[in-house]
Formats: structure tokens, C-alpha cells, sequence
């Protein structure tokens, strides 16, 4: 036992008792706030704070002074020894590891390669192209931040920034241009059902390229056009077809065709000897009370019932459906025999059918001061057209669908805004960190400006040209990595990942290497290691892997601390000469309490 | 949306009043495979799973849940579309849409033309997009619009994906609704007539209420799909039936049955001492414990791996574990009393894993990329959670000797020797989770390149060592002591709660996100506020008593 007070303090087991207690207080409030403001939060908050790696440390201390303070040791103290020695070395290989270790991400678009690592630390680095390169670390937090959070003097320039947020989905904003004179023409177009509502803009920036947006049921599109003529003569205007069809009859081979319209005024010869009438016609066929009827006169799902009769007067009732010639339906003939007699096949051609989702087309222009619209569908030849009246609702003629042009800016420029989430839903990956800037330079008009990780922005100097960015610190590493193929797996079925893996080569000193990279099968190099950590699709484009690059000098010791801690529990709570007596049944201890061992005073 | 597939059997002339299908043999159609999330697994599961999310039970209306899944196929828009069959239990979401709080079921017409929900689910919609947090109400809603979604499926026969590929089991399945599309389904002219035609027969029959036609094809159009169909690429009959047999014999639900009676009998067996009693009960138990050992390995024979994906998984793992452990201390001891207590915690875990089938979700998912094939991962994942079956034990026994406070708190000597079992359950437990956290740390070294990285679920598990390492060396400084340091380490079951339940369920955030759910909140809440008075009437009983906290070893230093 230590005579030392000091001593005495960070080796009493009371001690142990709070660090543990409070210990183990701060990670539950960490993962509470992780779960609410996402990781990079509580790591600035929690996790990569000086206090905490001071509580850890005292954690340290304790274990230390308390394992040294029971010396000489005696052999029952073994495993509290043991343990004890793990838990500090554990401790120290973590510090080299947060120290000298390199914990970064390196995402690679197939077909090229990558050799800058993206490590944690958000930095704003100031770029004068002449002299100088400042780089300047910028504090995380779990939630926005205002005030005077950081000031940068340079070149008798003063940069401020007021403004921190940690998450923000940045988005495009349309705004009336501010000059006269400059920007395009630009409309914001709501397309709503009972189901479905989307709201976008279309800004016209080229004069000679419609502005297009394809948004699954629509494409909508904003252009330029001389006068309401032309642009009226651009869309696909059709007179809807009115016919409802002609029914085709097979039999041995020959066809016999009748249309529709006649078939339903009476008996028609077919030839073969063959006499055909159609009962019903259904322009939206559809099966309600087991009864076959027609739910609108839009053709959306045409079908006709009829009656087929040969020489000898044997008669057949069909239905037949003009999108869906596979469920031609075979009913009762007056015989009732269900079988076929005729040996005929019946189809059914209608021009107007259409299916109900067929995509519309959405079109507008502006033509001097007025707005025009224009829509058509696919398959169908319904098409309307005429002025739009800003905030009114007009019908589209497709699946219910109504658009509204909210506004109309006929100089309008875009601006990129910050939209800052508070509270994230499990993860804050894909959100950006944002922070707002003033800038001051003598003689000049003061500016303000936001900045989203990996964005630039150039600073009104006259002598130099400065830019401040704001990103992620990135690592250099000595070789390359090129992605040369992506791999994707998918669950049966599904769309859901399997596992995916990547082909990469290493290009480096000692010349090329080529490795396979997957889930649970990562490739060394270098002293770093990469790991198959995720993906990115985007359509039209090459997928991007993204490896998760490690370098850790303390993990040999974090294995051997893991080792002794182990070692140690084992021994402390089963090496006892006593514990083998009952598994050996010499003993039963329910009738004598033992008298417990290799428990420290 | 009305199917098409109807057509097939329009104007069959039967009247479409409930059937009676009391004839009708399932047993081949339940063993047809489907594909469906990514896994191929025979219709009855299938069916079972869906007629239990949507009505909250998988025999509605004490149809079998395959008739139901049938008939919503073909029968919908009379018998279903208007009929109220689709649960909601969630009371303030019913008030949010207006539905009246009494009623249990609600029609999908209902639900559809609710203009609540969908100016809800429109909001829903864009949230979701910008990956918002979404409120317990909105994710109530996002559930029991999915709830109508799969009645929707099934009715279009889109969700019926009963068509095998020839391309292999890997590849995609073919939903009955491919038989309107041509180009869909990848037969031949024949295969294709051959399957319209016995599907046709078959459908008739069942519309038609006609046993003997479908009792007669049934078999034949399994086997035309299995063996014409499939060119090979299908799952074997045995492989089928045994999933049809586990899904019938319902292993857990009967475990717990069996374990309630062992319970029971043990109890009578300690209050009178009686030997053959005693021999009665733990005869039980051991069967019960057999049985919910048969049904894990058939799970796991089904799956194809260990269970160490899913909250229900665990619950069935750890509450086997908390009873072999308490065998493992039983044989030591030989005192019934350890396995009685073990029996009460899962009891209760089986009752909740069988019931809460919305909180914990007991169907079999393919396993997320990361979690495949890899030995360090089963291996920290079972060691963590038989830690938790441990700590569980000592949950018991620590209540045991509660109530011993309580009733009997001059009993010393019989509370110390409780208390030895328990700190006995306790040690096994800081064992396997020192262990696991360790090995988790190997496999996150080795999958993640990280040995450590303040995940969550790992944070929980550092957490629960860190509070019970906190509780022994709190008994070491003389700060615990007898009653203390039995309800200390009872609440310090509250960290095994957060870490086990708690991170995946409240928290839900970080790289375990596999396991993730909602709900079940307010009975652990309930658990919480009941355990806090037990040991709180403890504690006023034990000062009452005037007797001493004692030392778990009497004659210990």
C-alpha cells in the first residue's frame, strides 16, 4: 500500500468506482446524442474531445497506481494483475492509434484511381496562388453554431465566419435575378394527383434546348418560342382515335376480320361458313360483381363479348381483350359444354386502346408575355393546350393529374441554399457541413457568403487571385488505387446488396499489383489496409467504390492488452483451487459457502 | 387494383357468398416454393407472414392463412375490398384519421380514401426523401399503408412470385401477374398454355368451393412447376416440408407452454419439498428445454446459418442460454430453486418473441452483406448475447432473493447462498462480455479496419461490462454489500436492456443497423417502473427487519 496521499487517492478502489461509473455515464449520453445528431457530431462532442481522453487517462492512472500498489503480488492476485495490465495497454495502443493512425475514406469512380484519402477533420484552407496556403482547422459541433466563431486576418483582409452548421442538405434556389438584364427565364411547376405531388422548376438557360425534367408519370419541359404557332406545332397533337376496332377470327389457318362497330348491329357471314355478332362492347373493361363492365368510355382496357355460330348452329360466347389477347375467355355455349367446338381463335385490335399509366408530356413556353402549355400523352391522342394563369390548377387529361405553375421568373438566376436538418434519422451520411462567411478587404464592398464541404469560393482581391475552401482534410498516399471493376451481388429478387466487391490495381513503386477488395476481405499495402466499405450509383455514370484506408501502429498492442485482459478474467474468477472442487463434485456449496479467494482487501 | 387473373374465371356461374373449403387439401400448395425478400421459402411461410402483418394473426377469421391469401387473390374486390380485416392497433393514429378507437380492423377502402393519410403520406414522402427523422405516428402510417400495399400485391399477383426463373434461384422470379405479360414470363408456348390451364381449373375450384377438382390438380400443378418449370433450379421437397414442419409445429410457442407447466410444478415442488416433485418439474423443463433446442436447430438448418440477425433470433438464443446456464450452476449447487427463476425469464421473453410479432419480426431475412460468411462475427455475436443470457440469470435469481427480502428478510443464510448463485450467473456473464466485446473488436479489425470505433451497439456492450465491473469492485470497496449489492446488480440489467434492445430499438443509429425495429417501448418502460418497486418494497422490507446487510460469503473476509 502507497504511504504517498496522492498515491493513496488514484489507487483506491473508490476512485475506480466513479471513473467506471462515470465512464460508462458519458457513453451513454454519447450514443443518446449520436443517435439524434448523427456521428460526426458526437465524435466533435464526445468521443475525440481532450476531456475525454483526460478521463480515459485517469482511467489509466487508477489502474496503474492501483495494480503497482498491490505489489509484491501474491499468486491468487495473478489475474487481478493481468486484467489491470491488459485495460492500460488496451488504453495505450488506442492512444497510438488516435495519434499516429490514419482512419480515412478513399472513394474511386470505376475506371480511374484515387490517391487522396478523406480523412475526419473539417478544414478551411485559403489559397493564394502566389505565395502562400493557410490552412485552418474548423471545431465541429453537434448543432448549429452562431456568433464570432472564427476571424482570419490576411493581406489586411479580414474573413469571419458566423455561422456553423454541421448538417445541411444543400439545395437549388430560383430567385429573381438581382441585375437587370441578367439571368433565365425560369417557371416553378407543381404536379399533383391524390397520391403524387411534386413541385420543381425548370429554368431555361440555354434558348435553343428546352429545359426538360422526367419525373416518372411526366416529362416536363420549358423552352423558348418564337411565336404560339410553332410551339404548338412542336407537340405530338393527335385527334384521338375514335373507332373502337375491328375482332380478327382464326380458323384452319385463314383469317377473317370484322369491325367492331358493325359486328355489334347484327349477325356478319365471316366466311368458313362461320356467322359472328358482338353482344357488348367495353371501353374500360372491368370485373365488379363478377360481372364483366365497362367503368368509363375512356378505352382504357378495351374488350367485346361475342357470339360465334357455325353451319350446324353450334354457338360459342367469348370475351375477348384488346390489350390482353392471352385471357381470351371461352364461356358456356348453349350446349353448355364448356369445350371448344369451333376451333377458333378470336382477337381483338383497337388503335385507341391505351394503357391507363402511359406517361404525358408536359410542355411549356414562353412566348413574349405570355406563358403557353401543351400536353399530350403517349399512347393516347388527348392533348390540351393554352395560357397558363400563374397559380391556378389546370388539368393535365392524364391520370388524374392537375398542374399549377406556382411562378414565373422571367429573369431569374440560381443560388445554392443551405437547408439545415437538426435531427438526422440513424445516419448523417450524405449530409454536408455548411458554415457562412464575411469578408472584409480594405476598399471593398463587404461580402457574404456559405460554404458546404468541397464547395470554393473566390475572394474579391485585386492583387491575387485567393479562394476559400472548405473540406475535409485529405491524406496524399505514396501510390495509386484504380478501380477497374465494381462488382454488385443481389439478394434473389431483390434489389438489396449481397455483397459487392472491387478489382482494383495498386499502382506503386515496386511496380503494378492487382488485388481484389470485398466485404470481409480487405487488401494490404503499403502498411495501409483497404476495406470494402460502400458503394455510390448514380445512373449514366460509373460506380464509385469507396474503401475505407486504415493505417494503425497501435493495433498489435490493442490485440496483446485484449489478450491479457481476457487472460486475466479467466484467471481471476475461475483459477481457484476451490471452483475445480465443486466441478469436481468433492464439494457442494450450497451446503458450505466458500470462503472466496483472490479477492483484493 | 382489380387483377386481371380474374378474367380467367369470369362468369364461372358460381355464387361468390363465403365458401366453405373445409375439404380443400393445402398440404402442395404450401410446400410451392416463392421467392420473395430475397429468399426462396415455401408459399405457407409466405402466406403466413403476410396475413399476420396485415391482420395482426396468422389464421384470420380461423382460415388457414394460405385460404386467405387465396381468396384475397380471387375473391377481393367482393369479399375483401369493403370488409374490415386490416389491424390497426395504434390508438392515437386512429385518431389522427379520424377511425373510430373501437374497432380493431378497418377496410382497405377505408384506408384508401382516407384523406388524412394521404396528405400524411405525401408529407411522409418528401421527409423520407430528404432522410428525415420520421415520427412514431408517420412510421405507424408508413406501416399501415404497407399493410394495404401487400393485400394490394397479392391482389395483382405481383407478390405472388411463384414462377421459377430457369436462370437459377439467384435470379428473379416470376409474379403470377407475368401471365398477362408475355414477354414476362420466359416459357414456352405449351409451358405457358399447360400452366393457364391448370391454374384456370384451379382457381375455378376454389372459387367454386369444388374440393374434389382441386384436391385432384393441386398436386399437378406443383409438381408441373417444380419439375417442368424450374429446369432445375428449385428447392428440394424436403427442403420445403421442413420449413412447412417448423412453421406448423410452432417449437417456441410450445417451449414456453411447456416451461409455464414446469414452472408451475417446480413451484409446488419447493413449497413442499417434495422429491418426486421436484424430479416431475425438472423433467418438464428439460423437455421444454429440448424442444426449444430442436426448433433453433431446425431454424438454423432452414436459414442456413447461425441466428445472429434479427432481435427475434436473440430473444430465442438468449432465453436458451439463460436456462442452460442455470443447468450449469444447478449441477454445481443442485438447487432446483436456479433453474425455477432461469424458467421465469424465459417464460417471458418466448411469450413476447411469440406475440409481438410487429416489435420482433420472427421471418427469416437474408443476411446483410457485411454479416456473410465470416467466423469472427458469429462468434462475438453469440459470446455477446449469452452474456446477456447470464445477466439475465442473474436478473432471476437477484429477483428471487429480492422477494426473500421481502417475505422472509430474516432468512440470512438462505438470502447469502441465493446471493452467491446469482453473483455465480453474474461472473459467467462479465466473462462473455469482456470476451465478445473483444472478438467484436477483432471482427470490426477485420470486416471494418477499425478495432474500435464508438459504434453504438459496441459503446452498449463496453457500457454493460463497465457497469457490472463497476458493481464488483464496488462490492470490493465495502460499498456493497448484501441487499445493495444484489439490486445493484439487478439494475444493472437496465444496460443489458439498452445495449440488447435499447440501441437497435430507441437509439437506431450506427453500423448495426441490421438489427434495427421500432416498438415495444412502453412494455419495457412497464418492466422498468415494476422491477424499480420490487426492489424498492425490498429495500423497505429489509430496514424494516433491522438484519444487517451480510456479505455474500458469510464466512468470507
Amino acid at each position: 500500500m502507497f504511504k504517498h496521499p496522492l498515491l493513496r487517492f488514484f489507487s483506491s478502489l473508490k476512485l475506480a468506482v466513479v471513473l467506471i461509473l462515470s465512464l460508462a455515464f458519458v457513453l451513454a449520453i454519447g450514443t443518446g446524442l449520436e443517435s439524434v445528431y448523427g456521428t460526426r457530431a458526437v465524435k466533435a462532442f464526445v468521443y475525440g474531445t481532450p476531456w475525454f481522453a483526460g478521463l480515459l487517462f485517469l482511467l489509466a492512472v487508477s489502474l496503474t497506481t492501483a495494480a503497482l500498489s498491490r505489489y509484491p503480488w501474491k499468486r491468487h492476485q495473478t489475474g487481478f494483475v493481468c486484467t489491470h495490465i491488459g485495460i492500460i495497454v488496451l488504453i495505450i495502443g488506442a492512444f497510438f492509434t488516435s495519434h499516429y493512425g490514419v482512419d480515412g475514406n478513399l472513394p474511386v469512380r470505376e475506371g480511374t484511381y484515387g490517391t487522396e484519402v478523406i480523412l475526419n477533420e473539417l478544414v478551411l484552407t485559403i489559397e493564394n496562388n502566389e505565395r502562400r496556403e493557410m490552412e485552418i482547422m474548423i471545431p465541429e459541433a453537434p448543432r448549429e453554431k452562431t456568433g464570432n466563431l472564427q476571424e482570419i486576418k490576411f493581406d489586411g483582409a479580414t474573413l469571419t465566419m458566423d455561422r456553423f452548421l454541421p448538417r445541411v442538405s444543400v439545395e437549388r434556389e430560383v430567385q429573381e435575378s438581382p441585375v437587370a438584364g441578367v439571368g433565365a427565364p425560369a417557371i416553378q411547376v407543381t404536379l399533383a394527383n391524390s397520391r403524387f405531388k411534386v413541385t420543381e422548376w425548370l429554368v431555361q438557360k440555354d434558348a435553343s434546348v428546352p429545359a426538360e425534367i422526367n419525373l416518372g408519370p411526366a416529362v416536363m419541359s420549358f423552352e423558348a418560342a418564337r411565336d404560339e404557332g410553332s410551339f404548338l406545332k412542336g407537340g405530338g397533337k393527335r385527334a384521338p382515335e375514335k373507332d373502337p376496332g375491328t375482332i380478327v377470327l382464326t380458323r384452319n389457318g385463314k383469317s377473317h376480320r370484322a369491325r367492331i362497330v358493325d359486328a355489334l348491329k347484327g349477325w356478319m357471314k365471316m366466311g368458313d361458313g362461320l356467322t359472328l355478332k358482338a353482344e357488348k362492347y367495353f371501353a374500360y373493361a372491368s370485373v365488379e360483381k363478377n360481372q364483366l363492365v365497362s367503368k368509363s368510355d375512356e378505352p382504357l382496357n378495351p374488350a367485346v363479348t361475342l357470339l360465334v355460330r357455325d353451319a350446324s348452329g353450334n354457338e360459342e360466347k367469348h370475351t375477348i381483350f384488346a390489350l390482353y389477347p392471352e385471357f381470351a375467355t371461352m364461356h358456356k355455349s348453349h350446349q353448355s359444354s364448356a369445350t371448344q367446338v369451333l376451333g377458333v381463335s378470336l382477337k381483338m385490335v383497337a388503335k385507341n386502346a391505351r394503357r391507363a399509366n402511359a406517361r404525358g408530356s408536359l410542355r411549356f413556353a414562353s412566348v413574349g408575355d405570355k406563358l403557353l402549355f401543351s400536353t399530350s400523352t403517349e399512347s393516347s391522342g388527348y392533348a390540351s393546350n393554352g395560357v397558363v394563369k400563374v397559380g391556378t390548377s389546370i388539368p393535365t387529361g392524364w391520370m388524374d393529374l392537375q398542374f399549377n405553375v406556382e411562378k414565373w421568373i422571367p429573369q431569374a438566376v440560381e443560388a445554392r441554399v443551405p437547408r439545415y436538418v437538426d435531427k438526422v434519422a440513424g445516419s448523417d451520411a450524405g449530409f454536408v457541413a455548411a458554415a457562412h462567411f464575411k469578408f472584409r478587404a480594405p476598399g471593398r464592398p463587404e461580402e457574404e457568403f456559405w460554404l458546404y464541404e468541397g464547395s470554393e469560393h473566390v475572394l474579391p482581391f485585386t492583387k491575387n487571385v485567393v479562394s476559400a475552401v472548405l473540406h475535409r482534410r485529405t491524406l496524399g498516399l505514396p501510390f495509386q488505387i484504380q478501380l477497374d471493376k465494381f462488382t454488385i451481388h443481389h439478394d434473389p429478387g431483390t434489389e438489396k446488396a449481397a455483397g459487392y466487391e472491387s478489382q482494383v490495381t495498386v499502382r506503386g513503386e515496386p511496380g503494378n499489383q492487382s488485388a481484389r477488395i470485398s466485404m470481409n476481405e480487405p487488401l494490404q499495402y503499403g502498411g495501409y489496409t483497404f476495406y470494402q466499405a460502400s458503394y455510390q450509383l448514380q445512373e449514366g455514370e460509373a460506380p464509385i467504390s469507396v474503401f475505407s484506408v486504415n493505417f494503425d501502429p497501435g493495433r498489435m498492442v490493442k490485440y496483446a492488452g485484449s489478450l491479457f485482459l481476457c487472460l486475466g478474467i479467466l484467471l481471476m474468477f475461475y483459477m481457484n483451487p476451490h471452483y475445480w472442487n465443486v466441478l469436481l463434485g468433492a464439494q457442494r456449496l450450497s451446503q458450505k459457502p466458500f470462503v472466496g479467494r483472490g479477492e483484493p482487501k | 387494383m382489380k387483377s386481371l387473373l380474374l378474367s380467367l374465371i369470369v362468369f364461372s356461374g358460381v355464387s361468390q357468398a363465403a365458401t366453405d373449403r373445409s375439404q380443400f387439401s393445402w398440404g402442395a400448395m404450401e410446400k410451392l416454393a416463392i421467392q420473395e425478400r430475397g429468399r426462396v421459402k415455401p408459399l405457407q411461410t409466405f402466406a403466413e407472414e403476410s396475413v399476420q402483418f396485415v391482420t395482426g394473426s396468422r389464421s384470420f377469421n380461423h382460415l388457414k392463412a394460405i385460404e386467405t391469401v387465396f381468396s384475397w387473390l380471387l375473391e377481393y374486390e367482393d369479399q375483401w375490398e369493403k370488409t374490415e380485416f386490416v389491424r390497426v392497433s395504434y390508438g392515437p393514429l386512429k385518431v389522427k384519421l379520424g377511425l373510430p378507437q373501437d374497432k380493431k380492423y378497418f377496410s382497405p377502402q377505408s384506408i384508401r380514401s382516407n384523406e388524412a393519410l394521404r396528405a400524411m403520406m405525401r408529407e411522409i414522402g418528401a421527409k423520407q426523401q430528404r432522410r428525415e427523422k420520421l415520427e412514431d405516428m408517420e412510421s405507424k402510417l408508413v406501416n399501415l399503408q404497407a399493410q394495404v400495399g401487400v393485400v394490394d400485391a397479392i391482389v395483382s399477383g405481383q407478390a405472388l412470385t411463384i414462377f421459377p426463373s430457369p436462370q437459377g434461384l439467384e435470379a428473379n422470379w416470376i409474379g403470377l401477374d407475368g401471365l398477362s405479360d408475355p414477354s414476362r414470363l420466359p416459357y414456352s408456348g405449351p409451358q405457358k398454355e399447360k400452366t393457364e390451364a391448370l391454374l384456370k381449373m384451379l382457381f375455378k375450384a376454389f372459387v367454386g368451393g369444388d374440393a374434389a377438382t382441386w384436391n385432384a390438380n393441386v398436386g399437378q400443378f406443383t409438381d408441373w412447376v417444380r419439375s417442368d418449370l424450374s429446369r432445375g433450379h428449385y428447392p428440394s421437397d424436403a427442403e420445403m416440408g421442413r420449413e412447412v414442419h417448423f412453421n406448423e409445429l410452432r417449437p417456441f410457442r410450445w417451449a414456453w407452454v411447456i416451461y409455464v407447466v414446469a414452472f408451475i410444478a417446480l413451484l409446488v415442488a419447493i413449497q413442499t419439498k417434495n422429491v418426486w416433485a421436484t424430479r416431475i418439474g425438472a423433467g418438464i423443463l428439460g423437455a421444454g428445454i429440448l424442444l426449444h433446442i430442436y426448433g433453433f436447430v431446425l431454424r438454423c438448418w432452414i436459414s442456413g446459418r447461425p441466428p445472429v440477425t434479427n432481435m427475434y433470433e436473440s430473444v430465442i438464443w438468449v432465453s436458451l442460454g439463460c436456462l442452460v446456464f442455470s443447468i450449469f450452476i444447478w449441477a454445481a449447487y443442485r438447487n432446483i430453486v436456479i433453474p425455477t427463476a432461469a424458467s421465469v425469464f424465459s417464460i417471458v421473453a418466448l411469450v413476447l418473441a411469440d406475440n409481438l410479432p410487429t416489435v420482433l419480426d420472427p421471418g427469416i431475412q437474408p443476411l446483410e452483406p457485411v454479416l456473410r460468411s465470416n467466423f469472427w462475427l458469429t462468434t462475438h455475436v453469440l459470446c455477446i448475447t449469452l452474456s446477456y443470457a447470464a445477466f439475465a440469470l442473474s436478473l432471476c435469481i437477484g429477483n428471487v432473493v429480492i422477494g426473500n427480502y421481502i417475505f422472509h428478510p430474516k432468512k440470512t443464510a438462505w438470502i447469502q447462498t441465493l446471493s452467491l448463485y446469482m453473483y455465480r450467473a453474474m461472473q459467467i456473464g462479465v466473462i462473455l462480455v469482456a470476451g465478445g466485446t473483444i472478438l467484436g473488436g477483432v471482427w470490426a479489425d477485420y470486416s471494418w479496419g477499425r478495432f474500435w470505433g464508438w459504434d453504438p451497439k459496441e459503446v452498449w456492450a463496453l457500457i454493460v461490462l463497465l457497469m457490472y465491473v463497476a458493481v464488483l469492485h464496488g462490492r470490493f470497496a465495502g460499498w456493497l454489500k448484501g441487499f445493495g449489492f444484489v439490486s445493484a446488480t439487478i439494475f444493472c440489467f437496465l444496460s443489458v436492456l439498452m445495449a440488447w434492445y435499447g440501441v437497435n430499438f430507441v437509439l437506431g443509429v450506427g453500423l448495426h443497423s441490421y438489427g434495427f425495429g421500432s416498438g415495444g417501448l412502453s412494455y419495457v418502460m412497464m418492466y422498468v417502473a415494476a422491477q424499480v418497486a420490487f426492489v424498492l418494497a425490498g429495500y423497505i422490507s429489509h430496514r424494516k427487519s433491522g438484519v444487517a446487510s451480510g456479505q455474500i460469503f458469510p464466512s468470507g473476509r
